[in-house]
C-alpha cells in the first residue's frame, strides 16, 4: 500500500512539476517586452505609405514582434515588408511575406533571430506594401494618437524568467495578507496533524 | 424538626422488584415514613406480594393504567408527609445514608434532591443532564460538547446544582410539588420528571445531585425496551419538546450518527490518509485556475444581487455585462453556486465582484485573487471527500486503505476538481450517494439522491434506466416506487424552477450530441450509435446479476460511452472515476489501465485546444503564460492534430474495453459460450 501511494504523490509531483517546467520553458521563449495593445482604428499601409513605430526595449533579445493587421475580404496579395532598424536606421531584421498570410483581423506574428544587446535601446518598427492600389491596401489597427498596435517578446534565459516570475508571484501573493497566514496555518496544522497521526 | 417523608412508589407488574424495594426501605430508612402505593391494574401478581410481605404500606389499586405522572399525583393527594420521595419499584436502598438526604431540602432555595443511581452492573447512571434543547443537541452530536445534550455522572463529592435529574429517585417538598401542581398529566409515561425539574428551575429553586448518597437503580426493568415503551417515549417526547422541534432534534442526533458511523470511523481509521489528501488539496487549490469556475460564479453571483431567473436576466441584460454567455445548467446549480458565493460575501468582499467583472489584464492582479480561488473551491473540497469516505465503504473492508489511496491520489481527480474547477463533483458525489443508498437499500434516499444529481447537471439521468432495472430484477416493487418517488420528487424541483429558460438555453449540450454519431443499417436505417450502444448496455444490465457491484459496472460503462462517442470533455471523465475507483481497487491489475486512460486524457485537453486546460491551468502563477504559451500550436506544428485525436481516442476506446468487457462477462448471470444456456435457447 505504501508503494502504490508513493507511486501516485509521485505521479501528482510528475504532473503538476511538468506544467510548471513547460510553463518557464514557454516564458523563457516569449519574454512579454513592449506592447501597444489598445486598438482604436485603422491606417493604410501601401507603397509610399509605411508605417512606423519606435519603442525602447526593456530586455535583451528581442525575437518575436506581433502586430494586428486587417486584410479586407483577403484581397491583397502583393508583398508586405517587415522591418527593425536601430537607431541609425540600419536594418536588423527583415521579413517579406505574401498578403495572402494576412487576414481580416489578425494578430500577424513575425519571428526572427535574436537581437542581442539591445536593452533600453531605441528600435525602430516599419510596415510597408508592395501594394500600389489604396483600394487593396493593408490595415494596420492603431489608438487614437496613431501609435500602432504591437506586442514585442524577448528571450532570456530560463533562471532569470523562474527569479523574475516567482518575485512577480511572491508579491502579488503576500498582498492578501490575512489569507496568506491564514493558508500557511491551516496547511502547517495539517501537516504536523499528519505528521503526528503517523507516529501514532 | 419533624421529617415525616411519604415514600411514594408506583407498579405495574413489578412483582419482582417491589419486595426487594420495600424490604430495603424498612431496613434502611429510619426516619419517619409513610409508604404509598399505586398500583395501575398490574396484570402479574405485585400486588398479591406487597400484600403478603407484611411490610406495612398503603395500597391503592387503579382499575387501569392511569400513566405514572397521575399515579403519583394520586398517591401525592393521600400523602400526609411534608416531604414526597418518588421511588421506581426497581430501586433499592442500599444503606442508612440515605436518611441524610432531608437534610438540605429544607433549605429555602432547594426544590429537589436526588442521590446517585447504581445500576446493576455497579456504575454509576448517568442521571443528570441540562434541560434538553434543540441547541443542547446541537452541541452535543455536532459541536462535541459534552454533557450538553445527553445524561451524564457529575464528579463531586459535594452536593452539585444541575438542571435535570431522572425522576427514579428524587425527593421534594410537597409545599414546591403542589406549588408546580405536580406530574404534568399529560405524560402518561417519561419526560415528566424533566417537565417537573424544568418548573423547579422556572421558579427559581436548585436541583441538587448528591453523590455521597446512592440507590440502586435495575435499569429498564420497569419499563423496558418493548415497543410500546418505545412507542410511549415517543408520544411523551414530542409532546415534551413540541413536533417539530423533536424531529429537528431526532434528525441532529440521526446525521451525527450516521456521520460517527460512516465518516468520522473512516477518519478515525485512516486519520493520516484523509490528511496528507486534504494538505494536497488545500495546497494546490490557489494556484490552479480555468476559466469555466469564474464563468460559473459570474453568474452564480447574481443570485447575491437577488437575480432569482438567471436565465432571463442573461437574456435580457448580456449587452451590458462583461461576460455574455448565457448559464447553461440546471437551476438548481445556479442556487447551489449561488448561495456559496452567498455565504461566501464575508470573506470575499469587493475584491470578488471586481474580479468576477474584470476580463482584461488587471484579473491576475486582483489583490484577492488566490483567496477567491482558494474559497470558491471549499465545497468541492468538502464532496471530494465525501466520495472517498463513501468509495471505502463500498468496497470491503480489508480494501478501505488501498480505495482512499486511488482516490484521493490520483492526479485526475486533483486535476479536475480543482484545476478545471468544474461544480461536476457535486453531481458525481450524488450519483455515487445513490449508488450507496442503493447497496444499503435505502432506495427513498438513493432516488432523492440520484434526483438531486439530475437538478444540478443532467447526466446522472443517463443512469435512472440502471436503477429502474436493478430494482425490477429484485421484484421489490416497493423499493422501485419509493426510489421512483425519490427521483421525481427532486426533479420536479427542478422542472418548477425556470425549466422552460433552461432548456432554452441549453440546446447545444450531450442530449443533441447524443444523435449526432450515426450507423446506417441496411434500408438506409440510420440509428444513432450511442444509443444503439447504450439499448445494449441496458440489455446487458437486464440479463447481468443483481448487485450493486453489476450496477456499478454499467454505471461506469455509460459514462465511458458518453466520453467515447459523444465528446471527451475534460472534466466529464471526472464522472466516471469514482465507480473506476472502485474497481481498480478490487482488481490492482487495473493500474495500467488506469495510467493508459491518464495518458489519452492528456493527448484529449491537448487536441481540446484550450489554452487553460494545459499550460494556463498554473496563471495565478504565471500570469503571462496564457498570452504567451501555446503548447498546442507548437504540438501541431510536429504532429497533426488529427492523428492525435485518433490516437486519443484509439486509446481510450481500447482501453476501456480491456476493463469493460471482463467485468460485463463477470457480471453476467449466464456464462458466454455456455452449452445448457443454449440447449435452454433452442
Amino acid at each position: 500500500m505504501y508503494k502504490l501511494l508513493l507511486l501516485m504523490l509521485a505521479f501528482i509531483i510528475l504532473f503538476f512539476l511538468s506544467i510548471f517546467l513547460l510553463d518557464i520553458f514557454y516564458l523563457s521563449h516569449r519574454v512579454s517586452n513592449v506592447s501597444q495593445e489598445e486598438a482604436k482604428k485603422t491606417t493604410l499601409i501601401y507603397q509610399g505609405q509605411e508605417q512606423r513605430i519606435s519603442f525602447i526595449s526593456r530586455f535583451d533579445n528581442v525575437n518575436l514582434i506581433y502586430v494586428r493587421l486587417k486584410n479586407p475580404e483577403r484581397k491583397n496579395t502583393d508583398d508586405f515588408y517587415f522591418q527593425i532598424k536601430d537607431q541609425s536606421n540600419n536594418i536588423l531584421r527583415q521579413i517579406d511575406i505574401s498578403g495572402r498570410n494576412i487576414s481580416d483581423d489578425d494578430w500577424i506574428r513575425f519571428q526572427f533571430l535574436p537581437i542581442k544587446n539591445i536593452k533600453d535601446q531605441k528600435l525602430n518598427l516599419s510596415l510597408n506594401s508592395a501594394t500600389l492600389d489604396q483600394n487593396k491596401a493593408i490595415l494596420v489597427f492603431t489608438d487614437n494618437s496613431d501609435q500602432l498596435v504591437y506586442k514585442v517578446y524577448s528571450t532570456d534565459s530560463w533562471i532569470n524568467v523562474l527569479r523574475r516570475e516567482l518575485v512577480n508571484f511572491y508579491q502579488r501573493f503576500t498582498t492578501d495578507s490575512l489569507f496568506v497566514v491564514s493558508y500557511i496555518i491551516i496547511n502547517i496544522s495539517i501537516i504536523i496533524g499528519y505528521l503526528i497521526l503517523k507516529k501514532v | 424538626m419533624n421529617k415525616d417523608l411519604s415514600i411514594i412508589i408506583v407498579t405495574y407488574n413489578n412483582s419482582e422488584d417491589i419486595i426487594s424495594c420495600l424490604k430495603s426501605i424498612e431496613k434502611n430508612i429510619i426516619i419517619q415514613h409513610e409508604i404509598i402505593i399505586v398500583d395501575s391494574n398490574s396484570s402479574d401478581d405485585t400486588i398479591s406480594k406487597i400484600k403478603s410481605s407484611q411490610i406495612k404500606v398503603l395500597l391503592f389499586s387503579q382499575s387501569e393504567n392511569i400513566g405514572f405522572a397521575k399515579a403519583n399525583n394520586f398517591a401525592v393527594k393521600q400523602a400526609k408527609g411534608k416531604y414526597l420521595f418518588f421511588l421506581n419499584p426497581d430501586t433499592e436502598i442500599i444503606d442508612r445514608s440515605i436518611n441524610e438526604i432531608t437534610n438540605l431540602i429544607d433549605r429555602d432555595d432547594v426544590g429537589i434532591i436526588a442521590p446517585q443511581l447504581i445500576m446493576l452492573n455497579d456504575k454509576v447512571q448517568p442521571s443528570v443532564r441540562r434541560l434538553p434543547t434543540f441547541l443542547g443537541a446541537i452541541k452535543e452530536y455536532w459541536l462535541g460538547q459534552k454533557n450538553a445534550y445527553d445524561s451524564y455522572v457529575p464528579i463531586s463529592d459535594q452536593p452539585v446544582e444541575v438542571e435535570s435529574v431522572v425522576g427514579a429517585a428524587i425527593l421534594i417538598k410537597k409545599k414546591t410539588f403542589l406549588q408546580i401542581k405536580g406530574f404534568d398529566e399529560k405524560f402518561f409515561m417519561y419526560f415528566e420528571d424533566l417537565d417537573l425539574c424544568h418548573k423547579i428551575k422556572e421558579l427559581g429553586y436548585k436541583i441538587l445531585y448528591l453523590s455521597n448518597i446512592q440507590v440502586k437503580h435495575k435499569v429498564g426493568s420497569s419499563a423496558g425496551t418493548n415497543p410500546k415503551s418505545i412507542e410511549l417515549f415517543k408520544q411523551s417526547a414530542k409532546k415534551y419538546y413540541g413536533f417539530f422541534n423533536y424531529y429537528a432534534i431526532q434528525n441532529v442526533i440521526r446525521i451525527s450518527q450516521i456521520a460517527d458511523k460512516y465518516f468520522f470511523q473512516i477518519i478515525k481509521n485512516f486519520g493520516s490518509i484523509f490528511l496528507l489528501a486534504i494538505a494536497i488539496r488545500l495546497i494546490i487549490m490557489p494556484f490552479l485556475f480555468h476559466t469555466d469556475l469564474k464563468t460559473q460564479y459570474f453568474h452564480a453571483n447574481l443570485l447575491t444581487k437577488g437575480v432569482v431567473n438567471v436565465y432571463e436576466y442573461m437574456k435580457v441584460n448580456k449587452d451590458n455585462l462583461g461576460f455574455k454567455d448565457t448559464f447553461v445548467y440546471p437551476t438548481m446549480a445556479y442556487f447551489t453556486l449561488g448561495s456559496w458565493a452567498y455565504v461566501t460575501q464575508p470573506i470575499l468582499g469587493q475584491p470578488f465582484q471586481n474580479w468576477l467583472y474584470d476580463w482584461g489584464e488587471s484579473r491576475w492582479t486582483n489583490p484577492q485573487l488566490f483567496r477567491q480561488l482558494f474559497v470558491l473551491k471549499l465545497p468541492y473540497l468538502f464532496f471530494d471527500l465525501l466520495c472517498g469516505v463513501l468509495i471505502a465503504y463500498l468496497v470491503e473492508e480489508s480494501l478501505r486503505k488501498r480505495a482512499l489511496v486511488v482516490w484521493f491520489f490520483n492526479p485526475l481527480t486533483l486535476y479536475i476538481i480543482y484545476g478545471l474547477a468544474n461544480f461536476d463533483i457535486i453531481p458525481t458525489f450524488l450519483t455515487l450517494f445513490s449508488l450507496f443508498f442503493f447497496q444499503k437499500n435505502k432506495l427513498l434516499a438513493s432516488g432523492l439522491s440520484l434526483g438531486l444529481g439530475i437538478s444540478l447537471k443532467l447526466f446522472p439521468l443517463l443512469l435512472l434506466p440502471f436503477f429502474v432495472l436493478s430494482l425490477l430484477k429484485k421484484e421489490n416493487k416497493r423499493g422501485l416506487i419509493l426510489f421512483l418517488i425519490g427521483v421525481i420528487m427532486m426533479v420536479l424541483l427542478t422542472l418548477c424552477l425556470f425549466f422552460q429558460d433552461f432548456l432554452a438555453t441549453s440546446g447545444s449540450g450531450m442530449a443533441t450530441q447524443m444523435l449526432i454519431p450515426i450507423v446506417i443499417l441496411p434500408f438506409n436505417l440510420k440509428i444513432p450509435i450511442f444509443y444503439l450502444l447504450y439499448s445494449s448496455l441496458l440489455l446487458g444490465c437486464l440479463f447481468s446479476k443483481n448487485t450493486w457491484e453489476s450496477l456499478n459496472v454499467y454505471i461506469l460503462a455509460t459514462f465511458w460511452l458518453v466520453l467515447s462517442l459523444i465528446n471527451f470533455h475534460p472534466q466529464w471523465l471526472l464522472w466516471s472515476l469514482p465507480f473506476f475507483a472502485i474497481i481498480i481497487t478490487k482488481e490492482s491489475k487495473l493500474l495500467i489501465q488506469g495510467g493508459l486512460i491518464f495518458i489519452s486524457f492528456i493527448f484529449f485537453i491537448l487536441i481540446f485546444e484550450d489554452r487553460f486546460l494545459t499550460l494556463g491551468i498554473l496563471s495565478p502563477i504565471f500570469p503571462n503564460i496564457y498570452d504567451v504559451a501555446n503548447l498546442e500550436q507548437t504540438l501541431f506544428t510536429y504532429i497533426p492534430k488529427t492523428f492525435l485525436e485518433i490516437t486519443a481516442r484509439l486509446i481510450f476506446i481500447i482501453t476501456i474495453l480491456t476493463i469493460l468487457i471482463p467485468q460485463i462477462l463477470m457480471h453476467l448471470n449466464f456464462k458466454v459460450g455456455d452449452p445448457k444456456l443454449f440447449r435452454s435457447k433452442t
